[in-house]
């Protein structure tokens, strides 16, 4: 039987050491499907710690398993490990030495905590009923993402709960999110080409106008929103591309969209798409035009566990105090911990890193984001709680 | 041949008779398909003239035919004789006595120009080649009009040409406004339900909300003359009524959105229909929505045949002096007048006779309650159709 607190002598020997851990993986950073460097660097110290089985499911990716000494159920923690295309505008020491590539989503911290709490694990074996999977999974930032194929590897086929942890710069350190159900939203994208009949601009009536039928498809597709849409649920739809024309006197031949769609249900990200294209081809159909409609299904909402999300409040109040635990709702960024989700129940924790006192206010993708180092202790203890509480 | 003076002192010695006939119709103004008594005046009259063949080719209108002792073309003059469903607010002495129904469009003076130059001219019939034919037409207020029935009754037969015109209060007295081609547009209408499905304003979800719908529908109509109608064409496509809903809370099930469409082009008023139903069609199905239209073709545009019009410009120089003439350009009047239902069959000449005059306080428009005509204007009117078949009808 494990004890029910964590082993504090355990966590503030290898507090600094995932502090250094995290500069490092910050000054070295890496693009989406790029990360090999960071993944050689995980796999060399998932080796040190002794005790784990180490993988590589894909070219960077990294596994470790940890069987514990007796058998039982099968829990996966999952770190993503990319930075993004961002040119970092830090005064930090521990700034990119890459240029244009930074980590500005907190990923260094994510992967930083799983390596810390996986050297914890490791020297716990005997503890441990069943087994633990750490997963340092690349490529989060870019569709259609590692998760998947990590997926699509087998990964996680027999692995019975999930749970993942993002840091976040504007929740304040020491509060931790706790959300039932969506916490991510469905993120989606659209290409749409509406297609009319080019001319000169004096002779509109030899032409079909595509701009005009792009100004009545972005102004139509508002509807679906605010009248088709129950009120009670929650879809974004949003026009953020619109190329046309080349001259000022030439009316185009066509009109590229491109757009944004997210939402939490499956069934209101079905009918966004079919209300989508039924305003493409209605509008298009009312001036004479046509168009060709590209939907593609990004990242699926993460939806976190009931069960699995109670166990991981009391982990928090358990590792952490009583005033961690900050309820929130889902929000409408997109996370491909989702794909784990198609093989077993997860819980996706947003632990607070932001710290006004330090000028760590920067949101997630600025290139002054940064986050409070001192939450990263708050979730390598989440991470130990949660396998002694489950597998103890 | 006849010589002027003897036609003008004619003219002179009616003048005075022509401004108490258009008094006593003002007095007693009567709606479209209802001109009874108007109607019956207008017969009496004719018949106390002599030497005139009388029919009522309908119930309401009367038709006159004056044949000369000379060979020579048939020249039809037409007048329109309905009033108007408004209540007159004027305050002379010769205001309308029908509650509700007011000459607000000149038609009083034109069966009074008309029935002036009948006068005259039933007392030229030696001197007159061919044959003179005036049409006392009903109902041009209210579509589909009396001019096509009046056609179907057959009055243009044998018919040459035909002449119409119009007093207009816009323009002070002293012109005659002459445009070549179309001078009127085509006017049609369209009523338009929107069928949506009705529902609880806080559920949009479980219904088809038809006034956004009409909306989108009322701002894509707008590209039709932006976007699909050739700049040099003239045409308006006008939504005029919208109506939908009955309380705040509620989502309604449709919306009713009527319109009129003018043009002057026969292609372009062809093509407006499709083009809007074809908006229509694509805009409710975009969602979920579906749709009646009605498009019903009201009057045609009047087009004025050239060699007829010119000739008529000739004799407007001749009998008024040539400072009467004003040009109108094409599109000058965008409202829409049945006489096309004669000029469609038949070389035809629609001439406005400036009628307005500001000393007199004669500045309303038409169909206002205080539209008025100059009664001077109606002077000019009477020459100009009594001298028009010494000019037309002679074959030589």
């Amino acid at each position: 039987m494990l004890q029910p607190n964590v082993d504090n002598q355990k966590i503030s020997a290898i507090k600094d050491t995932v502090k250094e851990w995290r500069r490092y993986l910050h000054r070295h950073p890496e693009l989406s499907f790029h990360e090999e460097k960071t993944s050689q660097f995980v796999y060399d110290q998932l080796v040190s710690f002794g005790g784990l089985k180490v993988t590589r499911p894909t070219k960077t990716s990294v596994v470790a398993t940890l069987i514990g000494s007796q058998p039982g159920k099968i829990l996966g923690f999952r770190a993503d490990m990319d930075a993004l295309p961002i040119h970092e505008e830090n005064q930090a020491e521990y700034v990119s030495e890459n240029p244009g590539v930074m980590h500005a989503c907190g990923h260094d911290g994510h992967t930083a905590m799983l390596l810390g709490a996986a050297k914890i694990l490791a020297e716990m074996k005997d503890e441990i009923r069943g087994e633990i999977r750490f997963i340092f999974q690349h490529a989060e930032e870019l569709p259609p993402g590692g998760a998947q194929e990590l997926v699509d590897a087998g990964v996680v086929d027999d692995v019975d709960y999930m749970i993942g942890i993002h840091l976040m710069s504007l929740l304040p350190t020491g509060k931790v999110g706790i959300v039932y159900g969506p916490v991510t939203a469905n993120s989606d994208m659209f290409d749409l080409k509406i297609v009319g009949k080019g001319g000169h601009s004096s002779q509109p009536e030899n032409s079909i106008d595509p701009v005009l039928m792009a100004a009545q498809f972005i102004t139509n597709i508002q509807q679906i929103v605010s009248r088709n849409l129950n009120p009670k649920e929650q879809l974004v739809i949003s026009t953020t591309t619109l190329q046309a024309g080349g001259a000022k006197n030439v009316i185009p031949e066509s009109v590229q969209i491109g757009g944004s769609v997210r939402s939490f249900s499956p069934e209101v990200r079905e009918q966004a798409v079919s209300f989508i294209e039924r305003i493409a081809k209605g509008v298009t159909e009312a001036h004479g035009g046509t168009y060709e409609f590209h939907y593609q299904y990004g990242y699926s909402t993460v939806f976190n566990d009931k069960d699995l999300t109670k166990i991981v409040e009391e982990c928090v109040t358990e590792a952490l105090g009583e005033n961690f635990v900050e309820y929130g709702e889902g929000a409408m960024g997109g996370e491909d911990f989702s794909a784990y989700l198609q093989k077993a129940p997860g819980c996706f924790i947003p632990v607070g890193a932001g710290n006004a006192e330090k000028g760590i206010v920067y949101p997630h993708h600025h290139p002054r984001f940064d986050i409070d180092e001192d939450a990263l202790e708050h979730g390598v203890r989440i991470f130990v709680q949660a396998a002694k509480k489950i597998l103890g | 041949m006849i010589e002027t003076i003897t036609i003008d002192k004619l003219i002179d010695s009616v003048k005075d008779t022509v401004v108490e006939w258009r008094r006593y119709l003002h007095q007693n103004p009567e709606r479209s398909f209802q001109e009874e008594k108007t109607s019956q005046f207008v017969y009496e009259k004719l018949e106390s003239f002599g030497n005139l063949e009388l029919s009522r080719p309908t119930k309401t209108s009367v038709v006159g035919r004056l044949v000369g002792n000379r060979p020579g073309r048939v020249l039809a003059l037409r007048a329109d004789m309905d009033a108007l469903p408004i209540q007159e607010e004027n305050d002379f002495e010769f205001v309308s006595q029908n509650p509700g129904i007011m000459h607000a469009c000149g038609h009083d003076g034109h069966t009074a120009m008309l029935l002036g130059a009948a006068k005259v001219l039933s007392q030229l019939k030696d001197q007159l080649c061919g044959e003179v034919r005036f049409l006392f037409q009903h109902a041009e207020e209210v579509p589909p009009g009396g001019a096509m029935e009046m056609v179907k009754a057959g009055v243009l037969d044998g018919v040459d040409q035909v002449i119409g015109l119009h007093l207009a209060s816009p323009i002070p007295t002293g012109r005659i406004g002459v445009g070549y081609g179309p001078v009127s547009a085509n006017c049609d209408v369209f009523t338009l339900s929107i069928n949506g499905k009705g529902g609880h304003s806080s559920q949009p979800d479980t219904a088809i909300d038809p006034i956004v719908i009409s909306a989108q529908v009322v701002s894509n109509l707008q590209s039709i003359i932006s976007r699909n109608i050739a700049t040099n064409e003239k045409a308006v496509v006008s939504v005029t009524q919208i109506h939908g809903g009955s309380a705040q809370n509620i989502i309604p099930q449709s919306v009713q959105l009527n319109g009129t469409v003018r043009s002057f082009n026969p292609k372009v008023r062809e093509e407006i229909p499709k083009l809007m139903e074809r908006i229509v069609k694509g805009i409710t199905e975009a969602h979920g929505a579906t749709y009646d239209i009605h498009y019903e073709f009201g009057y045609s545009s009047v087009v004025n045949e050239e060699i007829l019009t010119r000739q008529m410009e000739e004799l407007i120089g001749e009998v008024l002096g040539k400072e009467f003439i004003l040009p109108l350009e094409q599109g000058t009047m965008m409202g829409s007048e049945d006489f096309s239902a004669f000029s469609d069959v038949v070389p035809g000449c629609f001439l406005m006779v400036a009628a307005g005059n500001e000393e007199k306080g004669i500045i309303y428009p038409h169909h206002h309650p205080k539209f008025s005509v100059d009664e001077a204007s109606l002077e000019h009117g009477v020459k100009l159709l009594v001298h028009a078949p010494f000019k037309l009808n002679n074959k030589e």
